[in-house]
Order: structure tokens, then C-alpha cells, then sequence
């Protein structure tokens, strides 16, 4: 074959190799999806230890009079919400959140509305974390994602607080993985 | 070798050129603004090749602006597969390493369209990074075809690989100069520039045949 006619295939071979490549590189596109959320998962346990000294673990139903957090006027959880885990939005403008949790003192009832009423605990209780914000843009149209990381329990008036999980994620929810546990 | 004869591998001519997409996204684009320049130093069949650029990327959403701003180069060699053309013309392919710096800023809203409920009032934050650094390699490929005297049109196909990117502590930069969108699920990209260039010869280039017969230069002449 002549050499001219050779460096001709040659080429074009090139070609057809660096279009595939093109081809596949095109074809990966980013899915519009993140997996962060700014949602701090806090569970709430109850720990009994057993006649054989090992310690049961389970999920303890809580009601607070209030769960706020410090610079938010919202009110994520009242005396209606009886649950065993919180979803606590961390402050998407700052590095840092404190949650604020009223307990109920006590509960009343009133036979005019027929419905109970529920004293506050003058002393609440607190749990701050300080977090890392990161952002990236996904693609253009899909706008930006802010990732929650390197969660830290900076302090916390329960006794027993655990820091389980320093990453805050939509997968937390759906594998259960709390990022606090609060003991009982 | 005689007196007054230069060797095989004695550069022959410097070609200068840049990309005249310039233009049309100056004219077209909104989003993107560059200006690059090419050259390259002819050595038989080979050319030793470096480009520079200039960048800027915008991009404006109701949620958030970005901006990059910075400069790229790249250096690297290219063979000639059509060295024995009288004309010049040139069909090649070839390697780069490349490199890139820059400074880029975001301000988003933190409702965002991903995470439009935080239970937090919305509200306008700035994140940067200032003097980025990245790196990445290039297979590439095009042509060279001389049109008029010592004038060249032509293109580069280029197949960019193995990205690496300075780690960036709050924002993770979205456009890389030169490379292009620095996404997640992927290191490598693929690129296209066209070049108008001129070739500046040091002096004739003589064409080496099989048998070792020389033609010089353009014209053919045994």
C-alpha cells in the first residue's frame, strides 16, 4: 500500500476514534438531583440496660411544647407533633444553628374548648451544631446545591447527646442514620 | 552535511494564528467570552505547539450569577501526516498538557430550585475562590490548509483528559478556561477550535521524499 494511501487510513481512523469519544463524552449528561438536604436528623432514643447487662436500644416518643431555632420565627414542631426523630432545618446563611426545645411542665385541661392545655417548661433545652456549606451549580438550569458537611455538636443541655452521622443528606432519611441521637 | 546547508530537524517557519470564534461569541454570547491565540514552530514533520487564551464565563439565573475570569495555555507537539505535501498543508494529530488559572464568584439565593423549602427565610449569599489552579491533557487532531500565499485555515479538534483541579474550599468551580465545564461525573471533555493563522518562514523547507529526494518549498521543484 502506498505510504500516502496508509497515512490517509491512519487518519481517518483517528477521526472515527476521537468522534466515538465525543460521542460517549456528549451522551453523559448531569442529573438535576442532589442528594443534600439542610435537614438535621435528631433521634430520640430510649437506652434500658437488661437483666444481662446489655443495653436495649429503641425509639422514644417525644413531644415538646416548641422546637425553634435561634434567628427563625418558625415554629418546626409543637404540642400536635408526637415523634420519635426531628428534622431540624439548619440555617442555610450561616455555619452555624442552635435549636431551642421547649418542654411541656405539664398538661391541663380546659372543659369550655374541651381541649388540653399545655404548660412550658421554664427551662428549655438546646443542641447547636456548626456545620461546612459547600456550593456547586449542577448544570445551568438546574441551579445550585448547597452541601451540608463536617457537622460538629458544638454543645447540647441533654445529657446524653451522640453526633452519629456529620454529613446532612437525603439518604439519612431513607436509611434511618440520624445525625444526633439523644439518650434517655 | 554542506556549508551553508541546515539540518533535517532545523526549524523551517513559525505560524502564528488565533481562533476567530472570538468574534461570534463576542457577537452571539451572553455567556462566554475568550480570546485565544496559536502558535507553532515547524520542525520537519513535526510542530511544537503552544496556545494562550483569555476567559470569561457569566452565567444569570433568578437564583444565582456566576462569573470566571482567567487564562489557560497549553503546549505540546503535533506530526504532520502530510509532510511530503508540496502545498503545506497540514493533517495532524498530536498531544498537549495544559493548564489553567483563574478566579471565580457565585451569589445564590439559598431557596434554590433543588431545595426550595430550608424552613429558613430566603436570603442572597456570596461564596469565591481567588487564583484556581487546574491541569489537565490533550489528545487532539485536525487540518491546516494553506489558502492564499502564506495564509491558513484550519481546526482542532481536541479530546481533553485526567483534569485536575485545586481543591476549593467552599465553592467548587463550575468552568474550568480552556477546558469547559468542570462537572462531577466526568475528568474529561471535548473541544473545538477553529485558527486562522500565517506562516512566517525562517527559510525554504525542503521536503524529504522516499529515496531521499528533496523537494523545496511549495512549488514542487526537484
Amino acid at each position: 500500500m502506498p505510504r500516502l494511501k496508509r497515512r490517509s487510513h491512519t487518519f481517518i481512523f483517528f477521526w472515527l476514534i476521537v468522534l466515538s469519544i465525543n460521542w460517549f463524552v456528549a451522551c453523559q449528561s448531569e442529573e438535576c438531583v442532589s442528594i443534600y438536604n439542610n435537614y438535621l436528623l435528631v433521634g430520640f432514643i430510649k437506652a434500658d440496660t437488661l437483666e444481662n447487662g446489655k443495653i436495649e436500644l429503641s425509639p422514644l416518643d417525644t413531644v415538646f411544647y416548641s422546637v425553634t431555632a435561634e434567628g427563625n420565627d418558625s415554629v418546626f414542631y409543637d404540642q400536635s407533633d408526637v415523634t420519635s426523630f426531628l428534622q431540624l432545618p439548619v440555617n442555610p446563611a450561616g455555619e452555624f444553628t442552635s435549636f431551642k426545645f421547649e418542654m411541656i411542665d405539664s398538661i391541663g385541661y380546659d372543659s369550655l374548648s374541651m381541649q388540653n392545655i399545655y404548660y412550658r417548661n421554664p427551662t428549655p433545652h438546646t443542641i447547636s451544631v456548626s456545620y461546612h456549606r459547600g456550593e456547586r451549580i449542577i448544570v445551568d438550569d438546574c441551579g445550585i446545591e448547597i452541601s451540608y458537611t463536617k457537622l460538629t455538636l458544638v454543645d447540647s443541655t441533654f445529657q446524653n447527646t451522640i453526633l452519629m452521622s456529620d454529613k446532612l443528606s437525603r439518604l439519612n432519611e431513607l436509611t434511618n442514620q440520624f445525625n444526633i441521637e439523644v439518650l434517655f | 552535511m554542506a556549508c551553508g546547508q541546515v539540518g533535517r530537524y532545523a526549524p523551517s517557519a513559525l505560524r502564528i494564528g488565533a481562533d476567530p470564534g472570538t468574534l461570534g461569541y463576542m457577537l452571539f454570547s451572553e455567556k462566554r467570552g475568550f480570546f485565544e491565540m496559536e502558535a507553532d514552530v515547524d520542525i520537519d514533520k513535526f510542530f511544537l505547539v503552544a496556545n494562550y487564551g483569555l476567559s470569561s464565563y457569566k452565567l444569570i439565573d433568578d437564583t444565582y450569577t456566576y462569573n470566571n475570569d482567567g487564562t489557560y495555555y497549553r503546549i505540546g507537539a503535533d506530526i504532520n501526516l502530510m509532510n511530503k505535501d508540496p502545498n503545506l498543508n497540514v493533517a495532524f494529530f498530536g498531544i498537549r498538557y495544559a493548564a489553567a488559572r483563574f478566579d471565580d464568584d457565585l451569589n445564590y439565593n439559598t431557596q434554590t430550585l433543588i431545595h426550595p423549602d430550608t424552613g429558613w427565610p430566603s436570603t442572597w449569599e456570596a461564596s469565591s475562590n481567588d487564583n484556581v489552579r487546574a491541569r489537565w491533557f490533550e489528545l487532539v487532531t485536525g487540518i491546516k490548509i494553506r489558502v492564499v500565499k502564506q495564509l491558513y485555515l484550519g481546526f482542532t479538534m481536541r479530546y481533553k483528559l485526567f483534569k485536575s483541579v485545586s481543591p476549593a474550599e467552599e465553592l467548587r468551580p463550575y468552568y474550568i478556561p480552556g477546558f469547559g465545564k468542570n462537572v462531577v461525573s466526568g475528568t474529561s471533555a471535548f473541544g473545538f477550535n477553529y485558527y486562522v493563522s500565517y506562516r512566517l518562514p525562517f527559510r525554504k523547507k525542503i521536503i524529504y521524499t522516499e529515496g531521499d529526494k528533496v523537494i523545496e518549498d511549495k512549488k514542487g521543484k526537484k
